[in-house]
């Protein structure tokens, strides 16, 4: 971001002898550039003014303890986001497990064995699965794979299991088409040349396609987490929204996202800076993310 | 990054096509705000969509957010008329001293279950504050069958909630084995869906796919309601900062009136003239100074 | 033409869709010999050599006719074992490939694959096929290095190594030395004169010199067709046809 905005700086003065047309078409471009950075510095520094002092005040506690009564009108706030934060880990970790094999095979399916026709039909549906609102997913789930846990294992049905199912899903589309694109581009040679020592498809593809790919495949991962970490809705719908350790996948359970969601309408004072800190510390769990992700993108194809 | 640019091109475009929309028309001074307890937005929007059909020129609209956030829109102004499922609460007060409740019609709460749940039929108000405590959590213990609870509640801050939690659970803590649906909507379709579940909703939002179940003995109806022998039960209010002026005021004016008690009847809500012993106040003068004593019961 | 047969082709025609690109193509490739397939860009040598290690099966409408024996049996037919025969007849591609891992991890690629897994035995491996493809020396102390810190000619010695490592018969070879410099070219040729000891050898190439150096039987491809094929010499300097002789003596091509 940063050096798009340098350039495009060192552009326009550079710029000087060329006609007037492209320079305004510059400006307009330098305007944009600066005021997106802008907007969305503007929304950084906001979430951490209202959540960094409540976080300086309630301490380490806000953390690592587990009662949450924020808006109780017969106690004083209680306030111990650590179930929030076990739930968004234990939903986010679990849905990436689940997502990213299943991924990663219709990645290598699509690159490598299926038949043309038959990837011009799944590219496209692909696509499509990544238009749909998280909502959709949401409300599907809660029709259909939520009363299927109830039915099967017992319980509430919004459960762990369920959100795991529908943000497994939800994350495919990003890890496909991520890790197609990383699978297409790993050179034909070495592709040839594993086959053309008797290695079977299966071997090269594990052995020669899948380590050459694997900055790209880890980048998709990576960004695959960070949807599952940032969705709302679906799990707002989904998860039961309870906050306590759960005691199993079948039990419910609640996120940062959809925790902020659910109260943010009704927060006021304390309650509210205490949903930007849990802002705060989504934050900075997505900033590992996407630093992470920057390392496995940047990390040289070596193995 | 080469995405994020032309999101968050959209984004300030849209924030700011919707400041500049939201300028105009709060300047405006034929606009009415209101805001708050989405358990009144359906009633609110009724009155609304009435009082403009008899004064052109007029717009209310009517935001939903939840009771605090209608607290907190008419305490800093935002909105001129702040609807509530509970009463204020004393930060609330010490926070906006001017706060005026008015309450405007009465509105049960049920306690639903799943229609397959034949044999439970009549809870008493201790034994539902059990369930929502923790302190029963199989349906045998209260004449169902050997199965767990499944408890639903809603979210912190909903007015539903918080009306279980002052009239049911008597200001104790809700369990946290239950889970959190985030509207009436969803608590109803869950309920629907579970044979062991239990849940509450406004009694206005019942329809057949819930079940109610009878507090005490007294079944969620309309003249129990009135009467008040059916307790889970609470006034719903506007409020105001200061006593309310303007368009604020004729518009409470006209949710008081016949025509808008009529109007919240026709809602499923409890009409205040069906209220034993209620004083319509005088709908004459246009700070109106409602009967404030009735908010004070709200069992 | 002396000695024993390795490949026997006979009658093949090869399509890319409805483009043919082999034209009734009649050939027998001696045993432990060098033979050198010289011929106009896009004559059809690569596409020859591809389909006798069933490269072109990756093409996706390839289709062919006629027969190519080897050990006995056509292995064009649809039965045949792919994986199999490429461990027997092996490949080296125009451009070095060595694949993205260390360079001992390139050689022990393909007898891991074929299931070896002993780390002495590969150990054992990886040492031969470096010596065989004579690079041994100048990557003994480095095996744990990336292949492609390696230079062009080292690299592509190393693929050699990497192809000799599963123990093949035949040595298919397109073009190995294009794009190397003549320094590197010359080590692939001494190379290529070592191994035909043991293997037999195809090679494409442009090169007349090279093609006179190595090989001891040489055929001319023009536009899908074999026009000529005889022993190295004979066709260099008493060249039956008239195209053959155009091009070995530089008239066209
Ligand atoms: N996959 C393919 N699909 C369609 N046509 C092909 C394909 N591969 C090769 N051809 C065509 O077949 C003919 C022979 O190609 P081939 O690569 O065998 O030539 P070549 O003799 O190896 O040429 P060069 O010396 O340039 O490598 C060419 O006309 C080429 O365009
Ligand atoms: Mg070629």
């Amino acid at each position: 971001m940063v050096v798009t905005f340098n350039r495009a700086v060192r552009t326009l003065r550079r710029s000087g002898t060329r006609d007037a047309g492209e320079r305004f078409i510059q400006l307009i471009l330098l305007v944009c550039a600066v005021s997106s950075i802008f907007a969305i510095f503007l929304i950084i520094v906001f979430v951490f003014s209202q959540g960094v002092p409540f976080l300086a005040e309630a301490g380490l506690g806000f953390l690592t303890t587990s009662v949450w009564l924020p808006a109780d009108s017969f106690a004083a706030g209680t306030w111990g986001i650590f179930p929030i934060i076990l739930g968004s880990l234990i939903v986010t970790l679990g849905a990436v497990a689940i997502g990213a094999p299943l991924g990663i095979a219709c990645a290598v399916f699509l690159a490598e064995i299926a038949p043309p026709a038959v990837r011009r039909l799944l590219v496209p549906s692909v696509s499509a699965l990544a238009g749909v609102p998280s909502v959709v997913y949401g409300f599907f789930a809660l029709l259909v794979i939520v009363p299927w846990i109830r039915g099967q294992f017992g319980g509430f049905g919004t459960s762990i299991l369920a959100c795991w199912i529908i943000l497994s899903v939800m994350i495919l589309p990003t890890i496909i088409s991520v890790s197609t694109d990383a699978v297409r581009a790993v050179p034909r040679e070495y592709k040839e040349g594993s086959l053309a020592m008797g290695a079977t498809r299966w071997q090269t593809i594990r052995s020669v396609l899948i380590p050459a790919a694997s900055s790209g495949i880890m980048a998709s991962v990576i960004l695959g987490m960070g949807r599952a970490i940032g969705e709302t809705m679906a799990v707002l719908l989904v998860a039961g929204n309870s906050v306590t350790i759960p005691g199993s996948i079948f039990a419910p359970v609640s996120t940062l996202t959809a925790t902020i969601a659910l109260e943010m309408g009704y927060a006021t004072g304390a309650h509210q800076q205490a949903l930007f800190a849990m802002g705060v510390v989504l934050f900075v769990f997505i900033l590992i993310l996407t630093g992470l992700a920057n390392l496995a993108s940047r990390r040289r194809v070596t193995f | 990054m080469k995405k994020i640019f032309p999101i968050a091109l959209i984004s300030l475009l849209v924030a700011v096509a919707v400041f500049g929309a939201g300028c105009t028309s709060s300047t405006s001074g034929s606009t009415l705000q209101l805001a708050g307890s989405t358990s009144v937005q359906p009633d609110a929007q009724a009155l609304a969509q009435a009082y403009m059909a008899n004064n052109s020129g007029v717009t209310v609209n009517v935001a939903g957010g939840g009771t605090a956030a209608g607290i907190t829109a008419v305490g800093t102004g935002t909105a001129q008329i702040g609807t509530a499922s509970a009463n204020l609460t004393a930060s609330e007060m010490a926070q906006y001293p001017n706060l005026r409740p008015y309450p405007i019609c009465v509105d049960g709460i049920a306690i639903i279950v799943n229609p397959q749940n034949t044999a439970v039929t009549n809870l008493t108000l201790t034994q539902v504050m059990n369930i929502y405590t923790g302190n029963i959590t199989n349906w045998n213990q209260v004449g169902g069958s050997n199965v767990k609870i499944n408890v639903v509640n809603r979210e912190q801050g909903s007015g539903t909630r918080d009306g279980i939690q002052k009239i049911v659970l008597k200001g104790g803590n809700f369990s946290t084995g239950g889970i959190t649906q985030s509207s009436t909507g969803a608590v109803k379709s869950y309920v629907a869906g579970d044979p062991n579940s239990i849940g509450y909703i406004a009694t206005n939002a019942l329809d057949t796919s819930v079940k109610a179940i009878n507090i005490n003995n007294v079944a969620p109806t309309y003249a129990n309601l009135a009467d008040g022998t059916y307790v889970i039960e609470r006034y719903l209010l506007y409020v105001t900062n200061g006593p309310p002026t303007g368009l604020a005021a004729s518009f409470l004016n006209y949710t008081l009136s016949s025509a808008g008690q009529a109007i919240l009847k026709a809602q499923g809500e409890v009409s205040l003239n069906d209220v034993p012993g209620y004083v319509p106040p005088t709908t004459t003068t246009t700070t109106t100074t409602a009967t404030t004593t009735t908010t004070a019961t709200t069992t | 033409m002396s000695g024993e047969i390795e490949i026997s082709v006979k009658n093949l025609n090869l399509w890319f869709g409805n483009f043919q690109a082999l034209k009734n193509v009649n050939i027998d490739i001696p045993k432990n010999a060098v033979t050198a397939l010289i011929g106009p860009s896009g004559c059809g040598k690569s596409t020859f050599i591809k389909t006798l290690d069933r490269m072109n099966d990756l093409v996706d409408n390839v289709k062919f006719t006629g027969e190519v024996i080897y050990k006995g049996r056509n292995i064009l037919n649809s039965d045949t074992d792919v994986v199999a025969l490429r461990k027997e007849i092996g490949m080296v591609f125009q451009k070095p490939n060595p694949f993205p891992k260390s360079i001992f991890d390139n050689v022990a690629y393909g007898p891991r694959v074929h299931g070896i897994r002993d780390k002495k035995a590969l150990n054992e491996i990886v040492e031969r096929s470096l010596k065989g493809a004579a690079i041994w020396d100048e990557v003994k102390d480095r095996l744990n290095e990336s292949a492609l810190r390696l230079s062009g000619g080292q690299q592509q010695r190393l693929c050699i190594a990497r192809l000799l490592a599963v123990e093949p018969d035949v040595l298919l070879m397109d073009e190995p030395a294009s794009a190397l410099d003549p320094i590197a070219t010359s080590k692939i040729e001494d190379l290529i004169y070592e191994l035909k000891k043991e293997y037999t050898i195809i090679i494409v190439t442009h090169n007349m010199q090279q093609a006179a150096r190595v090989s001891s039987h040489t055929a001319f491809f023009f536009l899908g067709e074999l026009v000529e094929y005889a022993s190295t010499i004979d066709l260099f300097e008493r060249p039956r046809e008239k195209k053959t002789e155009d091009y070995v003596t530089g008239k066209f091509g």
